[in-house]
């Protein structure tokens, strides 16, 4: 299988440019657990073992031709589901939300697996939609289904960063699969109509994120300590910032989750405008690259799958610093590659594994 | 197999895509910018505000030691519990659990955790064995701090000197508030979320200045001596069902103050648990009238003034004596009486005859050369001035008063302080209770010299009055009971009515009664007084109400101090050591 062809096809630049994130979060994680004084921590030890673990992850991915992933799609979508249905049946309880399960001495998030199991079944089934001939009333209730499914098992849990995330990522792909433009416009109207009915579904923490991002002040001390902190660690680094492990608010401890999901903050705080700037610019040329591998490819699958995976490692970084930064209400969302976590790394080393594997497998017509 | 992409719209929807995040891209870049470059200033100042969250460190407080290194006041490591209540999730859980960690009030600490602060107390200063139990708590937002506790180990010993010292280590009272910049060290900071998160204690880094080591203090007071003073005092009191006593003991050479003590005390560990009035240290903050020893500096400025001459008598009118409007009387009837036998029998119109002699400005200027009416200077807070009219504001009859203790009040500091006086040769020293200041290492800082303040009679004078003070004790005297068998005593009793306000005449009921004197006469170790507010007892006579404590005190001390019977052989071996026995000693003795 792997001829020289898929050797020099294969897309080094972008390897390289993953574990250099990866690398960048290591530095911001050790930096964010390290503080005059305490005990070392070692939880940089362990994001450095599932960098490990997902850049083994990676290759995995890499070594199956993405067809026969074509080939199993709907049964990696339904052992996706399983997951899910396992975590409602006997999931981990953690942070007011069910969302784990214990595979001997791991912790998985299955949540964060279904996303890529969705962007493969999706892209399977939009790829046949248009070989068959376009979009008739009851492929649309299928391809609602597909989505709905693992989304209501997610928003129960409840997860409402990974939901959102699954939408925005679905929608992304139908749109690009050709749905009519006129569906969006209906379906946009559905979700605003059916906003104020959605609200009684919400936890009373996730009510409370919502409203203190609207007016955080409502609560400074409280729940709308997140943001407030969040925005002065990032404000108070200025342009250049306050030199690696010197961020004051994040070594002082202001900020909260600091390693996970606000870990954003520290990197702006210690390398300030010109670090966060680099940073983004990392991503965007992972996103940029990601497109283009997508538009390059000449099959619909790995087009839509590689447009799956870069859209969801877009949106990521986007919500993600919206997030900390104060533009959106705090969801759950990591920072891709360089928030602690190895459920959500993983994830992420398969996806650009899967997109690895569509860019050096591209030219081959099966 | 697979179609290819329909390139006919495709990229367009692609680059749509595209466009969205690069949109999306720069909103953050300009979200960013705001924050970063916009809004910097603004955000770093608030950044430095949660810095000003600083958080004393209370340094350890020196250790005050008696005259002989033995330590009267400690400072111990406790553990303090704070909460950042952002922080505290469950917060009436929380509160639960740490009111029976601390033994605190539950409804106090949840009161605490609701407020809207980034710090608060939850306990101060508990047993460092608390840390284990916050551990095991495993409490969000709850952390601890060591703090250093005042412990006094002799508990009430000393307590009216030693003071107290408030919950963040303020000295209050006493000592721990008149040397309270030396021995409170200088505190450390660290800001309060600085270990947020951390349940060990920081010692180190930044956002943390380590609090500075204090100094110690060593007091001229002696531990054994104090204890002694203290027992003695309050067996006086409860014997003669008193409302309370004082008793200072201080060296006439020097002006150190061995022993100060008040009865009823406290204990300063405790301190909130005993009223106010029994942490006032009653030699230097309670004045009284002294009555019968004043007739000592009566005698002294005349004789120091050459108005009365050692070898005059007196005529004592056989115990009535009318003067100006007023008859005064004696306890007993007496005919004429030596200068000597005036004040051993403590006769009111031998007194007042003497005063007679006395030119009111000098009688005056004695009254406050010996240091009446004005503060002793000592190193101790809230000293008492006494009060002494000036001579303008005299009445007829105000120096046949002043002559036999009345019309004036005093603080027993200031009479012992002016008998020292006599017993030092007429010069008068200055109190004090601190004797050196010694840094960390023990290093001394400074060094209190003894000061003499001044040459308030003749030595020749003062002779004459210590043999007076002599005659007091003997079997003739008014205080026999101040007799210390072996040695030579001198002394004074005092009887004062009490000024009655509601009366608005001398109580016949209400006495203090005292007794100063020192011992040896001839060499003084010490002078001490003893005095006891309103004796309800058989007695109220300062002879036999405070003599006795007196006499038991100057015995248990003389023998604590090794001072031997000038009578016994050993007392020529002990002068060996250097200093000389004169002859004059000698004959004393006999």
């Amino acid at each position: 299988m792997l001829d020289r062809r898929l050797i020099t096809h294969f897309d080094f630049g972008l390897l390289f440019l993953v574990l250099l994130i990866s690398l960048i979060g290591e530095g911001a994680i050790y930096s964010a657990s390290h503080f005059a004084g305490s005990p070392p921590s070692d939880i940089y030890l362990k994001q450095l073992y599932w960098i490990g673990i997902g850049t083994v992850m990676l290759l995995a991915t890499i070594s199956i031709d993405y067809r026969t992933l074509h080939r199993y799609a709907y049964l990696i979508y339904a052992v996706a589901l399983g997951l899910l249905l396992i975590v409602v049946l006997k999931g981990k309880v953690g942070m007011g939300a069910q969302r784990w399960i214990t595979v001997g001495p791991l912790t998985l998030q299955p949540s964060e697996l279904t996303k890529i199991a969705l962007i493969l079944v999706l892209s399977r089934y939009l790829s046949d939609v248009q070989e068959r001939g376009g979009f008739t009333a009851g492929r649309y209730l299928n391809v609602a289904l597909l989505i709905g499914l693992p989304l209501f098992l997610i928003v129960r849990q409840p997860d409402l960063g990974t939901s959102l995330m699954l939408l925005f990522i679905s929608v992304t792909l139908i749109f690009l699969a050709g749905m009519p433009v006129r569906f969006f416009v209906y379906a946009g109207s559905a979700v605003l109509g059916a906003i104020p009915f959605l609200w009684g579904f919400l936890k009373d923490y996730q009510k409370q994120r919502i409203l203190v991002f609207l007016k955080p002040d409502l609560d400074p001390s409280g729940a709308g300590y997140h943001i407030i902190q969040s925005k002065i660690a990032i404000g108070s680094g200025g342009f250049l910032g306050k030199g690696i492990m010197q961020g004051t608010q994040s070594q002082l401890r202001f900020l909260p989750e600091q390693h996970t999901d606000f870990i954003f903050s520290v990197i702006a705080e210690e390398t300030g405008f010109l670090g966060a700037l680099v940073l983004l610019l990392l991503f965007a040329y992972l996103v940029f690259k990601g497109i283009n591998i997508a538009l390059k490819t000449q099959d619909l699958f790995g087009t839509l799958v590689a447009m799956g995976v870069t859209t969801m490692i877009a949106y990521y970084i986007f919500i993600n610093i919206g997030m900390t930064s104060g533009l959106f209400p705090v969801v759950g969302v990591p920072l891709p590659f360089i928030s602690y976590g190895g459920s959500s790394l993983i994830t992420l080393f398969i996806g650009v594994g899967l997109i690895l594997n569509i860019r050096m497998r591209r030219f081959h017509e099966g | 197999m697979r179609k290819k992409a329909p390139k006919d719209y495709f990229p367009v929807k692609a680059y749509l895509v595209m466009v969205l995040f690069t949109v999306g891209y720069a909103l953050v870049v300009y979200r960013l910018y705001t924050l970063q470059i916009r809004d910097h200033q603004l955000l770093k100042e608030k950044a430095e505000k949660q810095h000003m969250r600083i958080v004393k460190i209370v340094p350890k407080r020196g250790t005050i030691y008696d005259r002989e290194m033995r330590e009267l006041a400690i400072s111990v490591d406790t553990v303090s519990l704070y909460a950042v209540p952002p922080q505290v999730h469950n917060k009436p859980a929380a509160a639960r659990v740490l009111a029976r960690m601390t033994g605190e009030n539950r409804r106090r600490i949840l009161k605490s955790l609701l407020k809207k602060k980034q710090f608060v107390w939850v306990a101060r200063k508990c047993n460092p064995s608390i840390l284990k139990r916050l551990e095991e708590a495993d409490l969000n937002g709850v952390y601890a701090l060591f703090e250093s506790k005042r412990f006094y180990p002799n508990r009430a010993l000393a307590a009216g000197v030693l003071g107290i010292v408030g919950i963040d280590n303020e000295g209050l009272e006493g000592i721990e508030y008149k040397y309270d910049d030396l021995i409170k060290g200088k505190p450390g900071y660290f800001l309060a979320s600085v270990d947020a998160k951390r349940r060990k204690i920081i010692d180190e880094g930044e956002g943390y200045i380590k609090p500075a080591g204090a100094n110690h203090l060593v007091l001229t007071l002696d531990r054994v001596i104090q204890h002694i003073t203290e027992g003695e005092l309050k067996k006086a009191v409860e014997d003669n069902k008193a409302l309370s006593g004082t008793a200072v003991m201080i060296r006439p050479g020097t002006g150190e103050i061995l022993a100060m003590a008040s009865y009823p005390g406290f204990n300063p560990n405790e301190f909130g648990d005993f009223p106010a009035r029994n942490r006032r240290n009653r030699s230097i903050q309670v004045n009284f009238e002294p009555g019968s020893t004043f007739k000592l500096v009566t005698l002294a400025a005349a004789l120091d003034r050459g108005v009365v001459h050692p070898k005059d008598i007196f005529f004592c009118e056989n115990g009535a004596y009318r003067y100006r409007t007023t008859v005064y009387h004696d306890t007993h009837e007496y005919g004429w009486l030596t200068v000597r036998q005036i004040i051993q029998r403590s006769s009111n119109i031998g007194a007042i005859k003497i005063g007679e002699r006395l030119d009111e400005k000098d009688f005056y200027r004695y009254i406050t050369d010996f240091g009446f009416g004005a503060k002793t200077g000592i190193d101790l807070p809230g000293e008492a001035y006494g009060m002494v009219r000036p001579t303008g504001q005299w009445s007829g009859l105000s120096g046949a008063s002043l002559s036999m203790g009345q019309e004036l009040s005093v603080t027993a500091l200031q009479v012992v302080s002016a008998v020292a006086t006599i017993a030092n040769g007429g010069v008068r020293m200055q109190p004090y209770v601190v004797s050196r200041v010694i840094d960390e290492d023990h290093k001394v800082l400074r060094e209190v010299r003894p000061v003499a303040r001044r040459q308030v009679i003749s030595r020749k004078t003062a002779d004459f009055l210590i043999r007076c003070m002599e005659a007091v004790v003997s079997e003739d005297g008014t205080a026999p009971d101040a007799a210390v068998p072996g040695f030579r005593v001198a002394g004074k009793t005092g009887t004062a009515q009490k000024y009655d306000a509601e009366l608005g005449r001398y109580s016949r009921r209400k006495y203090v009664s005292s007794f100063v004197g020192f011992v040896p006469a001839d060499r003084p170790e010490f002078a001490l007084i003893v005095v006891v507010n309103e004796p309800h007892g058989k007695f109220y006579y300062g002879g036999l109400v405070a003599a006795p404590a007196f006499r038991r005190i100057a015995e248990r001390t003389l023998r604590y101090l090794r001072v031997v019977p000038p009578q016994s052989p050993e007392w020529v071996l002990t002068r060996c050591d250097g200093k000389k026995a004169s002859l004059r000693q000698v004959k004393g003795s006999g």
